[in-house]
């Protein structure tokens, strides 16, 4: 925008000092009070002076240098007068009359320009009161309405003749009344005199625009009128009316034919118009002007002096005219090179149909908070409450591990029934019919749920209590001692206790904490809840199963022969069957100063609780964190939310490289880059430095880190120690067989310390099933774990739906497909054996994958070439 | 128009200076709308109270609000209006402190809401879109600053 162009008032200097406009518009006032009072006392010479003088000057005026009335205006003065004092009631006019205010003061004018001939020609006084009452009026509206917006830009019925024939001023003159600006109307023509017509006749309303294309219209026919109906004295009224109007609606007829036929566009059209107008005025009322400095000054004025001025008018029109044309030239171009002002309307209207388009969703109603909130398709209950941060603990996100129960208080009809796994980590919290998992609803319509409804008071009638006390001679019951208190562990006891009512449980456990979440450690780090939430299991289930626990307690030896396990307390255990659920522990490489102080692993509570410690006391910055598996990258994102700069460190070139796939590893790497995670792939690290506590981390390609808190997440490694010394079968964790029992017949292993050829590890649901099979083992039944492929996977890292399952390595028989764009952020690959899905890696692709993982679980269903077509076909984006 | 931005505006007529995002294209707006949430609200309804903790910005698709403040004797006050296609809720956005006013609705209407995890979700996936946000968002903030600057000269 050339601001030359366009100044606003603000951008204009002053051309006089205040003190002479103020000069002049007590001169002016002065001049109009002597005018009324010539008026009235002698009315010959006051009308002469008034119509023939002064009057026929204003157009002139209005058309080279409009400002300069507008700033020496009587009526100006006097309504601005209160405003100058700081008086004033300063209201807002209401939008309604702003938008009618154009019509009022045309009807003013015309109602003017009619009663001229039959009463203003002739009559002095009629001429003194109508002036005094415009003056009044002009005074009265403000010291009533804020700004010009009382007389000046609305009612005063010169203004549309000053729009009309000054709507390019050749000479500009700064508004001198408005000290600041308040915004009192639309379109102001004192804010931006030479833009005003543009942006009125622009104006989206048309009801706002065609005004002033309609007084544009008519003003030519009104003046011919004027001058020529025949006089109502001699002819009547009716003769005179007709006279007067009948050009007017001619005009008015010719302008909307040119419109229609020429197309010269609105503003050339309204230009063309004005202009006529002035120049007819002009035309006929320079003898009439003539004729009154005749009769004022006495003086005989020649022919040629009327020739001159219609000649000198002919030529301010054409100059008006390229002004104006000139003016409607940058407009255009200002106005396309700022589609900001000009699209907001558009803006508008593009989000209100981005929301329409939002139809799949589905609306969620949270009584506790009141708030409201969408699920997407293809994402879950969990998914959306997260987004909508209310408050809710995350784990496994497939039902497994029971971490989000909610209470659905309405539209259960809108969910599924639960599947297998939901349904049976409900059983296990007793939450069966009560509470479903937000992470396995995913709501076909609208259901309302209350997050801090507790599902356990909810009384349902057709479920017995099952607190069931049992009291037994201790010495005659079977005794199985459970060491660990993990997903194994406690899927062991849970099925003992399903399948034997009577034996005796004892569960040890080194760790503090009762049964909790360790899919949401990543929360204890980042979140400010610690261990609240985390819970899976409390203290009444133990209770309610009748198993005994020894929590903090520490297994120091085993004795095989007499079949007794030593406590750190000292107590002897004595057991019939011995279950080793002891986990793993985090791997930490032989690296110099990996034993310097900020040196974490995250592999429990206590690490969990321990790195958010430390982040908080040594008011740590920058975290390195090694290892770019699935716990890396979700403890990086952790690190990353309690506000430290994170780098991951991966050996491999790629991230989650057992998991993912080239194009999901390039998606997800951005995605963490643009969190601010940055990543480093393709090193390890070389060695550790700092004094006490970790300075920085060296990496194998010489890259020097700073970093205050470093975190191992390179694997987890069997915690073996108990069997190694109690001489059981070890190779790298405690070695089963199927049914899960080790080289001793009376112990069995689960979970993360067994191994057993081909079962993967560190994963919720393999210890779920080895605990189930080591249970019904140890009771005598035969029951054989079934190595499964990898269960699917999926990354808890919000704002990225990555879900994998299955083997991703092509081998033969194996059909891949892919489909998605890296560049839109989503991904799906899809591993097909004899029409079966094998394996897949899906980004940003919840209904695919969802799909695939639950036809993976079908081992009869076979995809035909249209299933899979469909399949890959869902979610785009 | 910009040839009527009005420096020190209270007039509704010149809303559009508050418009935000108005240059996006219908892309853009299936972007930002999948990381927001959306509200619809009926007239009368109080989409926020003075005090609370959440941080939430929300962009006024349509209808229009009021701002709600506490009178001279405690009594309930519109401070101000908010039309359609305008933002509120900004300055908790950025300084995470509890609402400082209360928006009831004027007539029936949506509202897009924006957590700081929607924000930070939208800035990994689009940044350009995220960055562009944040100044329509500063821009709105610097004029109704400037706005309670004049009023206070």
């Amino acid at each position: 925008m050339e601001p030359k162009q366009f100044p606003n008032f603000t951008q204009m200097d002053a051309l006089l000092p205040d003190w002479v406009w103020n000069t002049l518009r007590i001169l002016t006032l002065s001049l109009t009070l002597f005018v009324i009072y010539t008026l009235f006392s002698q009315p010959e010479l006051g009308l002469t002076l008034f119509w023939k003088l002064l009057i026929p000057l204003l157009p002139l005026s209005f058309a080279v240098i409009p400002g300069l009335w507008r700033n020496v205006c009587p009526m100006a003065f006097l309504n601005q007068l209160p405003r100058m004092f700081g008086k004033g009631l300063q209201l807002t006019l209401p939008q309604s009359v702003r938008k009618a205010a154009l019509l009022i003061s045309i009807g003013a004018f015309i109602v003017f320009v009619i009663v001229r001939v039959p009463l203003l020609n002739h009559s002095g006084e009629a001429v003194g009161f109508m002036l005094v009452g415009v003056l009044l009026l002009a005074f009265i509206g403000g010291m009533i309405f804020k700004g010009r917006s009382g007389w000046c830009g609305t009612f005063c019925p010169l203004a549309p003749l000053q729009k009309v024939y000054g709507h390019a001023p050749l000479m500009m003159v700064r508004n001198g009344y408005c000290e600041t600006c308040v915004g009192c109307q639309k379109n102001c023509y004192d804010f931006n005199p030479r833009a005003a017509v543009f942006s009125d006749l622009d104006d989206s309303d048309s009801w706002w625009s065609d005004k002033r294309k309609y007084f544009a219209a008519l003003l030519p026919g009104l003046i011919i009128g004027f001058f020529n109906a025949s006089s109502p004295a001699e002819t009547g009224i009716e003769h005179y009316l007709i006279g007067i109007l009948t050009p007017p609606l001619i005009s008015i007829g010719l302008y909307f034919t040119l419109q229609n036929t020429l197309r010269l566009g609105d503003y050339k059209q309204t230009a063309l118009f004005g202009l006529s107008a002035l120049g007819i005025f002009y035309w006929y009322g320079t003898p009439v002007v003539a004729s009154g400095v005749e009769q004022i000054f006495g003086v005989e004025l020649p022919e040629i002096v009327i020739l001159i001025v219609r000649s000198m008018v002919i030529l301010i029109c054409l100059a008006v005219l390229v002004r104006g044309l000139i003016s409607e030239r940058s407009y255009k171009q200002a106005d396309q090179s700022s589609a900001r002002a000009a699209v907001s309307g558009v803006g508008v209207k593009a989000m209100q149909a981005a929301l329409r388009d939002n139809e799949d969703n589905v609306r969620v109603r949270e009584t506790s908070s009141g708030k409201q909130f969408d699920v997407r398709p293809g994402n879950s209950l969990l998914d959306a409450i997260e987004a909508a941060e209310l408050p809710i603990m995350s784990g496994c996100r497939m039902g497994m591990c029971g971490s989000d129960p909610v209470v659905i208080t309405d539209g259960l009809d809108n969910l599924e029934p639960p599947e297998e796994n939901e349904l049976i980590t409900l059983r296990r919290l007793g939450l069966e019919g009560k509470a479903r998992l937000a992470c396995c609803c995913k709501p076909k319509g609208e259901i309302t749920i209350d997050l801090e409804a507790n599902p356990e008071d909810i009384q349902l009638d057709n479920f017995a209590s099952e607190t069931q006390e049992i009291e037994l001679d201790d010495t005659e019951r079977f005794k199985v001692i459970i060491v660990g208190n993990g997903i194994a562990g406690i899927s062991t006891a849970e099925h003992l206790r399903e399948i034997d009512a009577e034996c005796k449980i004892m569960l040890v456990s080194q760790e503090p904490h009762h049964f909790y979440n360790r899919m949401g450690l990543e929360k204890v780090v980042h979140g400010r809840a610690a261990m609240q939430g985390l819970y899976l299991m409390k203290e009444e289930w133990y209770q309610r199963s009748n198993i005994d626990v020894w929590l903090n307690t520490r297994v120091l030896s085993i004795n095989t022969h007499d079949r007794q396990v030593e406590l750190g307390s000292g107590e002897w255990l004595d057991y019939d069957k011995l279950v080793l659920a002891t986990g793993g522990h985090a791997f930490v490489p032989p690296t110099n100063g990996a034993d310097l102080e900020g040196c974490f692993t995250l592999r429990d509570a206590a690490d969990a609780l321990a790195i958010r410690a430390w982040s908080q006391t040594r008011h740590c910055k920058q975290a390195v964190v090694l290892g770019g598996g699935v716990l890396g990258v979700e403890a990086a994102d952790a690190l990353r939310q309690l506000g430290l700069r994170v780098t991951i460190v991966n050996t491999s070139y790629q991230l989650m490289n057992r998991q993912l796939d080239l194009h999901g590893g390039v998606i997800l790497r951005q995605y963490l880059s643009n969190t601010g995670i940055e990543v480093i792939t393709g090193c390890g690290i070389e060695r550790i430095e700092g004094k006490e506590q970790l300075d920085q981390v060296v990496l194998t390609n010489g890259k020097v880190l700073a970093a205050d808190l470093l975190l191992f997440c390179i694997g987890v490694r069997a915690d073996t120690s108990l069997a190694k010394e109690a001489e059981l079968e070890i190779n790298r964790g405690v070695v089963v067989d199927t049914s899960m029992r080790t080289s001793d017949e009376h112990i069995y292993c689960v979970g993360d310390a067994a191994e057993l050829p081909g079962a993967i590890s560190g994963l919720w649901s393999v210890g779920n099933e080895q605990g189930k099979v080591a249970a019904e083992s140890l009771l005598g039944n035969q029951k054989d774990y079934i190595i499964e492929s990898t269960p699917p996977v999926q990354l808890k890292v919000s704002g990225i739906d990555l879900k994998c399952f299955g083997n991703i390595e092509e081998s033969d028989g194996v059909v891949v497909y892919t489909g998605g764009d890296v560049e839109k952020h989503y991904w799906k690959h899809l591993l097909l054996k004899e029409g079966r899905p094998v394996g897949g890696v899906f980004v940003n692709s919840p209904l695919a994958a969802n799909a695939a993982i639950s036809a993976a679980k079908q081992p009869e269903k076979i995809l035909s070439h249209q299933d899979i077509k469909a399949l890959m076909s869902k979610d785009k984006n | 128009m910009k040839f009527f931005d009005y420096s020190n505006d209270n007039d509704p007529d010149n809303s559009g200076v508050l418009t935000v995002l108005s240059g996006l294209t219908d892309d853009d707006w299936k972007a930002l709308v999948k990381y927001a949430q959306t509200i619809r609200f009926k007239q009368g309804e109080m989409l926020l109270h003075a005090g609370e903790t959440d941080n939430c910005v929300y962009i006024l698709v349509s209808g229009r609000v009021e701002v709600i403040g506490k009178g001279r004797f405690g009594a309930e006050k519109s401070i101000a209006e908010i039309d359609e296609g305008s933002v509120f809720g900004e300055l908790a956005f950025f300084d995470e402190q509890p609402r400082s006013a209360g928006i009831r609705a004027i007539t029936d209407g949506d509202v897009l809401l924006l957590t700081h995890t929607g924000f930070d979700q939208l800035a990994a996936w689009n940044p350009s879109l995220a960055r562009l946000l944040l100044f329509e968002l500063g821009r709105v903030l610097a004029y109704r600053f400037r706005r309670a600057t004049a009023s206070i000269i």
